[in-house]
Order: C-alpha cells, then sequence, then structure tokens
C-alpha cells in the first residue's frame, strides 16, 4: 500500500497553479477572440481575404490556398495583424499557447519542492510543445 | 420529467431530426450553387456545431470526435481546414473544463504529465504524417478508424472503481496515486494505477492519431486510463479531458503553421459547439433519452462511411 | 451622550460571539453560526442570532469572517456562485457527460448531498479577509466612521492587541436611535 500521510484530497499547489494560469489564459483567449472576430465580420477591419472569397479557398488542400491567396504559412500571420482576418490569430495562438505558459509556470514550484523528475518532464513538455508553436517542424504535402 | 421537459425535448428532438435531414441538402445545394453569401457557410456551421454540441452532451460521445467526420463529409471545406478547426474545437472544450478539473482534483496533474508528454509528441508525428499523406488516404483512414470508435463506443466498458492489486513500478516512482471522495459509497477512495509502461505505449499511438485526423482522443483515453491502467473512472475522464488540452496544443500548433486555419471557419464552430454543451447540460437535468446515444453513434458511423466513400472515390 | 461612548461599553463581548477555528469544516462553523439563533434544549429558532462567525488561529487571534453570503455561495454554488463558477462547472459537467459518465458528475448529485459535499471544506478556504477593526476605547463615532469607510457590517474589537469582542452595525444603529430617544 502506498504511503498514504502524504496524500490529500485536496488539489497540489502545483495543480492550482496550473488551472489558474489555464482558467486565465482561455478567459483571455475568448474574449480577444470575440473582440477580432466582431472586427472582422463587421468589416470594421479590412480583412487580406474579401469576405466573399473565401469560401473559393476552403475547398482546396491548404498548400493550393496558400499559393492562391498568397499567404505565407507559419508565424507570418504577426505581420498581417493589421487585416480583419488575420488578427483573429492572436486570440486563436493565445488559446494554443496557454499550455505552455502552464507549463513553465509549474517548473519553478516543482524544483522548489524538491520534484526534479517532474520538473525535467515538465520542461520537456514545454520545449516540445515551444518547437510545434515554433513553425520549425513542418509537415507538408 | 415533467410536462414543460416532455415538450421542451420533443420540440428539440424534432428540430435536430429535421436539421440533419436537411443539412446535406442545403450543403449540396450550396455546393452547386456557389453563389452564397459569406456568412451563409459560417452560419450554418454555428448551427451545425450549436446541434452537435448538444448532441454531444445527451449522446456521450466527445464533440471533438463528432466534428470532423460530420464536417468533413457534409461541408464543401477541405479536410485540411476541417481538421485544423476540429483541434482548436476539442482545444477549446478542453481548456473549459480543466481549470474546474484541476482544482476539484478530479484530474490529476502528477497523471497526467507523463502521459501528456508521450501523447503530445505523438501528436506531432501524427499531423506531420496527416498532412503529408494524400488526402484520400487519410479520408479512408479517418473512415476507418471512425467506425473502429463506433463499435469501441458501443462494446466498451467502464469500471467506475477498478481493482489495482498493485501499483507498478513506474507509476510509484512517479508518485502517481491520490485519493478522492465517491458520494455514492460515501467514503474517501484511494486510487492507484497500473501497466503504466504498457499504457505509456498505447498513448503513442492515441497521440498518432489525434494529430493525423484532428480528433478529440477522449475515446481512447478513457479506456485506456480506466481499464488498461486502472485508475477510477471519474479521475479518468476528468484526467482524459484535461490531457486533451496539452495534446491538441501540440497538434493544433502544426496545423495552424501549415494554415490550415481559417478564422471565420473557427469561430462559429468554437462558438457553437460550446453553446451547445451548456444548453446540453441544461437538458440533461431533464432527462437523457437512451436512442440519443444511438442515434450519434449512427450519425457518426455514417459520417465515417461517407469518408470511406469519398477517399475511395473521390 | 450615546455616540460619544466607547466600543467597549457597546461591543458584544467575544465570549458571547460564535467563533470557530479556522482548520475547522464549513459544517462546523454553520453548526455553531446556528448556535446563536437557536436554543439548545427547545431548539426553537429566533432572528436574533448573530449574522456572522469569527474565524480564529491556533493562537486565538483572529484570521478571517464568514458570513451569510460566503457560506451559502461555498454551499450552493450553483444557486449563490457568480457567472464564472458557474460557466467552470458547466464546462466540469461536459467534460463527464461526453464521456457517457454524467452520473459522476457532482452537479447529478442529489441536492442534499452536494450541500453535505460542499460543507466539507476548512473554513480557512473560504473566509472573507477582515476589512477593518477597532480598539475597544476608540470612540462609536470612530467605529461608525469605519464600519462605512469600509463598507463593511462588523467590527472586531481588539483590546491589548488581542481580540475583545465585537460591535456591529446594529449596535450603532440603537446608539444612533438613543440620541431620537433622548430628545424626547
Amino acid at each position: 500500500m502506498e504511503n498514504k500521510t502524504d496524500v490529500s484530497l485536496e488539489a497540489s499547489e502545483e495543480q492550482l497553479l496550473y488551472a489558474k494560469f489555464l482558467e486565465v489564459g482561455m478567459y483571455v483567449g475568448l474574449a480577444i477572440l470575440f473582440i477580432t472576430y466582431f472586427l472582422y465580420i463587421f468589416g470594421i477591419m479590412e480583412p487580406y481575404i474579401p469576405l466573399s472569397e473565401v469560401s473559393h479557398y476552403w475547398s482546396q488542400n491548404v498548400g493550393d490556398y496558400l499559393h492562391e491567396a498568397n499567404i505565407n504559412a507559419g508565424w507570418s500571420w504577426v505581420g498581417m495583424v493589421g487585416y480583419g482576418d488575420f488578427i483573429n490569430f492572436i486570440g486563436i495562438a493565445i488559446l494554443a499557447g496557454v499550455t505552455i505558459f502552464c507549463y513553465i509556470a509549474i517548473i519553478p514550484l516543482l524544483i522548489r519542492t524538491g520534484d526534479m523528475v517532474y520538473a525535467v518532464i515538465a520542461a520537456l513538455e514545454a520545449l516540445v510543445l515551444i518547437l510545434a508553436a515554433s513553425g520549425l517542424i513542418t509537415g507538408g504535402h | 420529467m415533467g410536462k414543460n421537459g416532455r415538450y421542451a425535448m420533443g420540440l428539440f428532438l424534432c428540430c435536430t431530426a429535421i436539421l440533419l435531414t436537411a443539412a446535406p441538402a442545403i450543403a449540396q445545394n450550396g455546393i452547386d450553387n456557389g453563389g452564397h453569401s459569406w456568412w451563409f457557410w459560417p452560419l450554418l456551421l454555428f448551427i451545425v456545431t450549436f446541434v452537435m454540441g448538444i448532441l454531444a452532451v445527451l449522446g456521450g460521445v466527445g464533440g471533438g470526435v463528432l466534428f470532423v467526420p460530420i464536417i468533413s463529409g457534409f461541408f464543401p471545406f477541405h479536410l485540411d481546414f476541417v481538421r485544423g478547426t476540429g483541434l482548436l474545437v476539442a482545444l477549446s472544450g478542453a481548456l473549459a473544463a480543466g481549470p474546474g478539473l484541476l482544482k476539484a482534483n478530479l484530474a490529476s496533474l502528477r497523471l497526467a504529465i507523463p502521459v501528456a508528454l508521450i501523447a503530445s509528441s505523438c501528436a506531432i508525428v501524427g499531423a506531420m504524417i496527416g498532412l503529408a499523406l494524400p488526402t484520400n488516404v487519410v479520408q479512408i483512414a479517418l473512415g476507418a478508424t471512425i467506425l473502429g470508435i463506433c463499435i469501441l463506443m458501443l462494446t466498451a466498458k467502464k469500471s467506475t472503481i477498478p481493482d489495482v492489486p498493485e501499483a507498478d513500478k513506474l507509476s510509484s516512482a512517479l508518485r502517481i496515486y491520490g485519493v478522492y471522495y465517491e458520494p455514492s459509497l460515501k467514503q474517501n477512495i484511494n486510487w492507484k494505477v497500473h501497466r503504466t509502461p504498457l499504457g505509456l505505449c498505447l498513448f503513442v499511438i492515441i497521440g498518432v492519431m489525434a494529430g493525423m485526423f484532428g480528433l478529440g482522443a477522449g475515446w481512447a483515453n478513457v479506456p485506456v486510463l480506466n481499464l488498461l491502467m486502472g485508475a477510477p473512472l471519474k479521475i479518468s475522464v476528468a484526467t482524459s479531458k484535461f490531457l486533451l488540452s496539452i495534446t491538441d496544443t501540440s497538434a493544433a500548433w502544426i496545423y495552424m503553421n501549415k494554415g490550415c486555419v481559417i478564422p471565420l471557419m473557427v469561430v462559429p464552430s468554437l462558438v457553437g459547439i460550446m453553446l451547445g454543451s451548456f444548453v446540453g447540460v441544461r437538458l440533461l437535468k431533464v432527462a437523457k433519452p437512451t436512442f440519443i446515444r444511438w442515434m450519434v453513434i449512427g450519425i457518426l458511423a455514417f459520417a465515417g462511411l461517407k469518408a470511406l466513400q469519398k477517399g475511395i472515390f473521390g | 451622550m450615546a455616540l460619544k461612548a466607547k466600543v467597549k461599553d457597546r461591543m458584544i463581548p467575544l465570549s458571547n460571539y460564535s467563533t470557530v477555528s479556522k482548520d475547522a469544516t464549513l459544517e462546523e462553523a454553520v453548526m455553531a453560526l446556528r448556535g446563536s439563533f437557536c436554543e439548545l434544549d427547545s431548539q426553537s429558532c429566533t432572528e436574533a442570532g448573530h449574522r456572522t462567525i469569527l474565524a480564529m488561529d491556533e493562537r486565538g487571534n483572529l484570521a478571517g469572517i464568514l458570513d451569510f453570503a460566503s457560506i451559502l455561495r461555498t454551499l450552493v454554488p450553483e444557486v449563490a456562485g457568480d457567472w464564472y463558477q458557474r460557466l467552470s462547472s458547466a464546462g466540469v459537467s461536459t467534460a463527464f457527460a461526453e464521456a457517457n459518465a454524467e452520473g459522476l458528475d457532482e452537479t447529478h448529485l442529489d441536492l442534499y448531498e452536494r450541500v453535505r459535499k460542499n460543507a466539507r471544506v476548512k473554513v480557512r478556504d473560504i473566509m472573507l479577509k477582515v476589512r477593518g477593526t477597532i480598539e475597544a476605547d476608540a470612540s462609536l463615532m470612530d467605529a461608525l466612521k469605519k464600519i462605512f469607510k469600509n463598507r463593511i457590517s462588523k467590527l472586531p474589537v481588539m483590546e491589548n492587541g488581542k481580540l475583545a469582542g465585537v460591535l456591529r452595525d446594529t449596535d450603532l444603529f440603537l446608539a444612533v436611535a438613543e440620541i431620537l430617544e433622548e430628545k424626547s
């Protein structure tokens, strides 16, 4: 039987910290996404691809889409946030990125409590996610 | 269920039936005519994902596993964009539930972190493979997988509190265990897991599939955590949902960096499914007609056949 | 004359006020608070009880305070909780429902079970911060100012660094009422 004295009904400190970051990141990401979508569909910000033309692109594969619409993949959307459609990527990036911040946030806590194994695993995970986010890894047709 | 509840449920089911029979027809019409206003497809997407959100909750089937097959089957969007959107949709569902599950100590961070490392790395590999393969090959694989998932959903058992005689060396070393309060038994349940190495191997496959198809992997996570590794069902379900947020994050970035995310599609889907699930949860308090699960799995199977058809016949 | 009296003349002494250890459960706090409303023997309950309970630490110092609102928010969050508590619990319910395990979701529990489960939380996790105290030999006027400035209804009273009692807005009301009584 495992040692029962260190098992608690309450969530651990790192679990609560992770949850806190997750919650804040999600609300912020969703709020920004809704605002930017509003700006987009009501034409308050000019989109790069006019609203009426988007449907021409989404039935082809992504390679053709990028080529025909003259869009660079990866992080080049950052340079295009002046456009009503691309500004939505800010909110999307936040939602996709909040997990990375959660992991980074708990590493110091794990080190402080002496849980080096998990600190290492968490650091590895953060690296994996950052690698995915960086766009250095690509799959292509 | 009271009279009002019955009435509401009946009305909702009629609307769903009409919508589901009409949606493919509208979709086909849209493809043929093509000259719709820009808001036609996003609106339709919103309505369909709204119903999907309700059905996911009432039918006990994850919204993340419904999205890609149904949308790719009946909408004119290319599978690349559907998968990108599907991952973001599944991700946001997991983000919405995650904090509550973690705070209540139902999702176990200690159980999730090692599993997530395996699953998310493999999801990247899966995404890369999924984007490199020709689309029709992915369609066939998707169709076959969906049919497999349907069979799994119909046959898989669940174990509320599995019997775990002894924790294995790996989970003991990582201190993967916990305790939660089981109201039905009115006592605290100490839990631990076993067969961890085998479980991690299975998560390799689960991660690859999640990345390749853009599906939420809850249907696979729960059986592995619950039946194989022996975590109580409550912990398994909660940890599985939380796990999705990490697995889908890694795959979503691959798709996003490849350009497979179109904002006009993403936001209506996201909002639709979230609103749908909130409504579904309210409806669930009223009643859960058993036939809805059969219906949803039936729709999923139909979508799987459609994917096979698209892949084989183009 | 009334408002010129000292706080210690009008306060409820600590011995007459409900207190609970901050490490106790909410259930224990609720029972203690209820005790101030209800006679033990006859079980007849009046409205004359105190509306808050003080949470004390191991050394007998004031750690926090619980009032009806904070207690009800914890016991029945689906009714008394704020919007993001309800959103968060909807998200959790979705997770269980989508796994075809909605019976495990705690919001499906019977109300009584949910209240009993929520009552197991520790007082220290939900107690409110004390937003102001007053010295026992301060004037009632100072107390009145503090109560309105900090927008609270109970002022813990300190004497020589230790908690001595509680001054309620009720007591201040009664003191002010005496002014009108004195006139006649």
